[in-house]
């Protein structure tokens, strides 16, 4: 069964624009490891998934804005879709902090190794699992993967256009204006819905959770029967994925091999211990730097 | 019990394709590094290069792609090609791949915005794999062991090694794909080298017909701006000034820029985390993820030198790094180091600086005769 | 779908994840697990987690500690050091004097007592509530980090509860509660005073700023509080150095804002004490980890509102001010009225009746407790140095200077000699009002900043030598503080422009810049200069929160509200 949730304004605040239409908002969301922390990095330098702290990936939160922007100034509703082993369920439910209206997870053993395409096909099963949709929000890449092919590899499954690098957008008569980086300069478009857009760091920041986000998530937290009804947790038997296109099997690439990146030159030559002028007398003295300085005008 | 690996199983053909990127008839300087490296691959192989062109009116491209040396070129030139258009690029390339009697064994494209807004596409309507934003390629066997699939037991002799930095961690991960052809990776603009143009070189350049569907023009470009003239220009530069985390607050910046002043052909970069922060703009960004640059010198402030941020610039003539903690990885490989706090360090460099360049330094050093 | 517009209520709402309040959270807890009956409390914290917007000197005496939490030791409370020594020093430029035991109050000596850094903590209380919470079903505790109340609403002569944002639009922007318990330092308990105008004699307050370091030897369990360098000028003051585990020293500085000197900048003073030799050699080699400044309401007995309790609210800890100076002892004062707070709570809960008389009891039982007592006994404290300005401006200065060049008891002898008749009058007047023995009646201060004398000129000293490595600017301490701001942040309110430029001119007339802008201890006030105008300009990005521009402040012309989005200073480990 899918959650309906009938009414936009359901988390208070709503649209401030009366609109001809409201419009089906899917943005994806990805836990992470937290790589500002130094919890659960091994001495090697890999990351021990298990210790590390977990946090919304950054650059999601750039698409969480989006979406949220369109449902505020367009009206419609937003869902959040992710998916991750079940602990991820605390980034749908910072989603739901934010004033997201509801949220998936899809959380399954068996998709445990995915490549980029293995997590396309299985998020593609997701949203179409989850119904019908006008605007699919991501966030560029992540911070752990950090391949932005997901977002597009996605939309090539649902046979969408797409804008990746959006770093502004607006709707106009039912059609996407939007703005994506490109070398240099710019590119607008124009472009039909439905439609996927990955959102580039330089959009919009994400604003803050709002109170009354925070009171509906607290109490989902105390309450397992009423949290369901917020956010779903499924797997590929719900959604109907085929395993063998999942996980490990259904990955192209693999790992094959990882090195430890060896230590480049190790000839630095160290200025330390005295006070900042004789620091930056002993560069002078030993470097070329001088070379270099612009002219004086 | 089979004791000879089969190999019969999996014995790849194909050509090394280079997908060429150009904005309004500009070809991009990323598609020469990726001849120079499809190069070696298909040498080592002993294959053909191939590269495909897409565009409207652009005639004297293929010429060029040839003299970076690529063997044969195919052109798809149409109207509606003008402008990079996700939709209609991808229609042209997967019917232009469909129609090779045999997929290219690589394909490879620029880690641009264009090359990471077409890949995918094309990996995922091949069910291909693709690796992102490689640092090196090269050639190599695989045995697959594991028996999670069965089917992909082999000893495959030529594979494409995909390799790039695992992000967060101190590694560098082997990437690949044996299985299905092409085996596609991107790589980031200034980490290839090109070769030397040879003007002699002979090649070939077959024109393709493009068949664009109504759906492929669900999504219009308005316009494309590229403001070459404003704008950051970090692959030009002769010298950089980069912030970092240890800037403390995005005003710490103002001092980057100050600093970068004192220097000829300066500009301004940045580390993923500060950019990520919102401090600076994503232009500035210099890494595996932002750019990749050469200065003759790099001046890294506040800046730890984690993986990322080394891949984009430890070719850098003069690596002088500034850091507070004397441990940070950046003095590993930076050529000069100050530890210290950069708020007393980089004021000091620039009152030192402006004093040379007023020429009371060198006054100094005459009097002192 | 009315009820989405519903208001969000609670029983309970404390503002400010503050020692007093996370004590009631906790006590009425236990109270609660006893009867099983529904409770909802909210707890409000401006900081991005619980203990980041909160630091303290600390060194405190466990009891109400011990009262709550019996096995504190094994819940793995977090303290820095079990006080095994404990001097109570004068210092002079170069030497420092170690007073023997008999020459000071018994209150001064912590021996016994525990070194705390605050944050730990109150971040430990937190997580202790949350923890109990689990244990206790029938009590629902939502926590809101990032969020301040900006606004007190006062429904029918109560307070009803507070907004939650700045610019609140519609009732997603307030909670309200049947009883709001205020353990704010100020920023928003004093529109409840103001509004039943509870208090006759203003708050008065002192600034403190603190360095943590990493030092190359450990000193854990030594205490060292002083008077003298670098406090020479006649403000009331004093430093303190604290050994802390893990090689980790405090050092700080608690000074009086109603110094005379306009241009007293507590964290320069920091720096000038740092750099007496006795604290080089301990911390030379060392590394700064943290800084951060907050503000001590020290006005203790006759600063304290008329009642303790309003319809609808109750005030604890600093929003009470029952910081006691002369014991340097806050923490304990506060959670004692957390802990009398969440048995009056409770019983006026359970009964459902959250009148004026069921709060009442919560005032008379604070004034039974050692809490009031104590503020009683010490409530000419300051008053004592106010009243006689001799004790500070001449006296002390006599004394550091005898430390440095002969012996104390040759300076003690000297001030004697000078001062053959006031000298002995004024210690035996002095010492009666410090120690309560004398009654003047009720006392009743000046604001702060009414003892500014514009053109005060500070003694000048030889500074001792010093290493440089050791020795912050303002703008490169703000760094240590950690501060972080959203976009659009606007959190000190100016209110008239022009008057900021007379008080401009006027200093600068004198040579001086405003007692804002040298003041702040941490480079937020400015002055601009456009054309020939000269502005009052803030960064307030390096704002640290302290509110020492608010007091200072000539004009009255600028109030620090709480910040919003968990913006501020991170004082994590302070």
């Amino acid at each position: 069964m899918l959650i309906t949730s009938e009414n936009g304004n359901f988390w208070g605040g709503g649209s401030e624009r009366r609109m001809a239409r409201s419009y089906d908002i899917f943005v994806l969301v990805k836990q992470v490891p937290d790589q500002g922390s130094k919890a659960g990095l091994n001495p090697d330098g890999t990351i021990d998934r298990a210790r590390a702290k977990r946090m919304l990936n950054p650059f999601d939160r750039y698409a969480l804005q989006a979406a949220l922007h369109t449902k505020k100034h367009y009206g419609g509703t937003v869902t959040a879709i992710s998916m991750g082993p079940p602990p991820a369920v605390e980034v749908l439910l910072e989603a739901l902090e934010h004033g997201v209206d509801r949220g998936f997870l899809l959380s399954d053993r068996r998709l445990a190794a995915s490549d980029t395409l293995a997590t396309a096909y299985a998020l593609f099963k997701t949203v179409t699992y989850v119904g019908r949709f006008d605007l699919i929000f991501c966030g560029l890449q992540t911070t752990d993967g950090d391949t932005a092919q997901v977002g597009p590899q996605l939309a090539e499954r649902l046979d969408l256009p797409q804008v990746t690098y959006c770093e502004d957008f607006s709707i106009e008569d039912n059609k996407v204006n939007a703005r994506r980086i490109i070398e240099g300069g710019y590119q607008k478009v124009v472009s039909e819905m439905p439609l996927l857009v990955t959102v580039a760091n330089s959009y919009h920041p994400l604003e803050y959770k709002s109170f009354r986000g925070t009171w509906r998530v607290q109490r989902l937290q105390r309450n397992p029967d009423e949290l369901k009804k917020y956010i779903q947790t499924v797997d590929l038997d719900i959604i109907g994925a085929d395993p063998e296109r999942c996980g490990l099997k259904g990955s192209p690439t693999i790992v094959a091999a990882t090195e430890k990146v060896g230590e480049l030159g190790g000839s630095c030559q160290l200025h330390q211990g005295h006070s900042a002028p004789e620091l930056v007398e002993d560069l002078l003295a030993t470097s070329n730097i001088k070379d270099f300085l612009a002219t004086a005008k | 019990m089979n004791e000879q690996p089969d190999l019969s199983k999996f014995s790849p053909k194909g050509d090394v394709l280079v997908v060429a990127e150009q904005i309004l008839g500009d070809l991009q300087p990323v598609t020469l590094e990726l001849l120079g490296a499809g190069r070696l691959l298909a040498d080592k192989m002993e294959r053909s290069l191939i590269a495909i062109v897409l565009g409207h009116k652009i005639s004297d491209l293929a010429p060029k792609l040839i003299e970076y040396g690529a063997d044969r070129v195919y052109v798809a030139d149409h109207p509606e090609l003008y402008y990079y258009r996700t939709l209609p690029y991808r229609r042209v390339v997967c019917d232009f791949l469909e129609s090779l009697p045999e997929p290219p064994h690589t394909a490879l494209l620029g880690s641009t915005t264009t090359g990471r807004d077409l890949a995918p596409r094309i990996a995922a309507h091949f069910d291909t794999g693709l690796t992102a934003d490689c640092t090196e390629l090269d050639i190599g066997p695989y045995e697959h062991k594991s028996k999670v699939d069965p089917s992909k037991i082999g000893l495959y002799p030529n594979c494409l090694y995909a390799i790039r930095p695992s992000f967060g961690e101190s590694l560098k991960a082997r990437i690949l794909g044996p299985w299905k052809n092409p085996q596609m990776a991107t790589t980031r603009p200034g980490v290839m080298v090109p070769l030397k143009a040879d003007p002699k070189r002979k090649g070939e350049i077959i024109t393709l017909e493009v068949k664009l569907q109504p759906q492929d023009f669900r999504l219009m470009v308005a316009e494309t701006v590229r403001e070459v003239a404003k704008g950051v220009k970090l692959t030009e530069a002769d010298v950089i000034v980069s912030g970092g985390f240890g800037l403390g607050t995005a005003d710490g910046f103002d001092l980057i820029f100050e600093l970068a002043k004192c220097f000829e052909n300066s500009a301004v970069g940045a580390s993923r985390k500060v950019v990520d922060l919102g401090w600076i703009p994503y232009q500035h960004q210099v890494g595996q993820t932002g750019k990749t640059v050469r200065p003759k010198v790099y001046i890294a402030c506040g800046i730890s030198g984690a993986i990322q941020h080394r891949v984009g610039m430890s070719k850098s003539g003069l690596i002088i790094a500034i850091n507070k903690d004397a441990d940070a990885p950046i003095f590993k490989f930076a050529h000069h180091g100050i530890v210290g706090d950069i708020y007393q360090i980089i004021p000091e460099l620039i009152h030192q600086f402006k004093e040379v360049q007023s020429g009371r330094g060198v006054e100094a050093v005459v009097s002192a005769h | 779908m009315k009820q989405l517009s519903a208001r969000i209520e609670y029983d309970l709402l404390l503002v400010g994840g503050s020692p007093s309040n996370l004590t009631l959270a906790y006590h009425f807890l236990e109270l609660a697990k006893e009867s099983g009956k529904e409770f909802t409390v909210a707890i409000l914290e401006k900081g991005k987690e619980f203990g980041s917007h909160i630091m303290s000197g600390a060194v405190s005496n466990p009891h109400v500690l011990k009262k709550v939490w019996p096995d504190y030791k094994e819940k793995g409370f977090p303290i820095e050091a079990e006080c095994n020594e404990s001097n109570f020093s004068v210092l002079g430029l170069k030497k420092k004097w170690d007073m023997p035991h008999y020459m000071y109050p018994k209150s001064l000596d912590k021996t016994g007592y525990l070194v705390l850094t605050l944050s730990y903590v109150t971040n430990w209380m937190a997580n202790q509530v949350m923890e109990k919470a689990k244990e206790v079903p029938n009590v629902q505790i939502d926590p809101y980090t990032g969020f301040s109340a900006h606004s007190v609403v006062f429904e029918n002569g109560r307070v009803a509860g507070v907004s939650v944002s700045e610019n609140p639009k519609s009732e997603d922007d307030y909670v309200y509660a049947r009883v709001t318990c205020f353990g704010d330092k100020g920023f928003i308990s004093r529109d409840v005073i103001d509004h039943f105008k509870l208090r006759d004699c203003p708050q008065i307050w002192s600034v403190g700023v603190k360095e943590v370091w990493e030092c190359t030897e450990s000193y854990q369990g030594k205490v060292w509080h002083t008077l003298g360098w670098p406090l020479l000028d006649g403000t009331f003051g004093g430093g303190f150095v604290y050994g802390m585990k893990d090689n980790k020293l405090t050092i700080g500085m608690v000074i009086s804002l109603d110094s005379p000197d306009p241009n007293m900048n507590p964290q320069h003073k920091l720096q000038e004490y740092k750099k007496h030799p006795w604290i080089q050699a301990m911390i030379k080699g060392g590394k700064l980890l943290k800084y951060g400044a907050a503000l001590l309401p020290e006005g203790g007995y006759y600063s304290l509102p008329k009642k303790f309790y309003v319809p609808g609210a109750v005030l604890l800890g600093d929003a009470l001010g029952v910081l006691d100076v002369k014991n340097l002892a806050g923490i304990d004062r506060a959670m004692e009225c957390g802990y009398v707070a969440a048995e009056v709570l409770y019983d006026a809960l359970l009964k459902g009746d959250t009148s004026d008389e069921a709060l009442a009891p919560y005032q008379s039982r604070l004034n039974d407790s050692f809490v009031i007592k104590e503020s009683y006994q010490n409530r000419y404290f300051r008053w004592a140095f106010m009243e006689n300005p001799r004790l500070l401006s001449e006296y002390v200065p006599e004394l550091a200077k005898s430390i440095d060049k002969s012996t104390p008891w040759i300076g003690m002898a000297k001030i004697g000699f000078k001062n053959p008749l006031r000298a002995p009058l004024d210690g035996v007047r002095s010492l009666r009002l410090i120690e309560g023995k004398l009654d003047i009646g009720p006392v009743k201060y000046q604001p702060d900043f009414k003892h500014i004398i514009p053109s005060f000129v500070p003694p000048k000293y030889d500074e001792p030598p010093y290493e440089r490595a050791t020795i912050y600017s303002r703008a490169d301490a703000v760094f240590f503080a950690s501060t972080k701001y959203h976009e659009g942040n606007e959190h000190i309110d100016e209110f008239n422009a022009d008057i900021c430029v007379k008080c401009i001119q006027s200093y600068g007339g004198l040579g001086k810049v405003t007692p804002c802008v040298a003041d702040c201890t941490a480079e937020v006030h400015r002055i601009d200069v456009i054309g020939d105008l000269k502005k009052h300009g803030m960064s307030l990005e390096n704002c640290i929160h302290c509110r020492t521009c608010e007091v200072v402040c000539p004009e009255s012309n600028l109030r620090v509200k709480p910040t919003s989005q968990g913006s501020g200073p991170d004082f994590i480990g302070l």
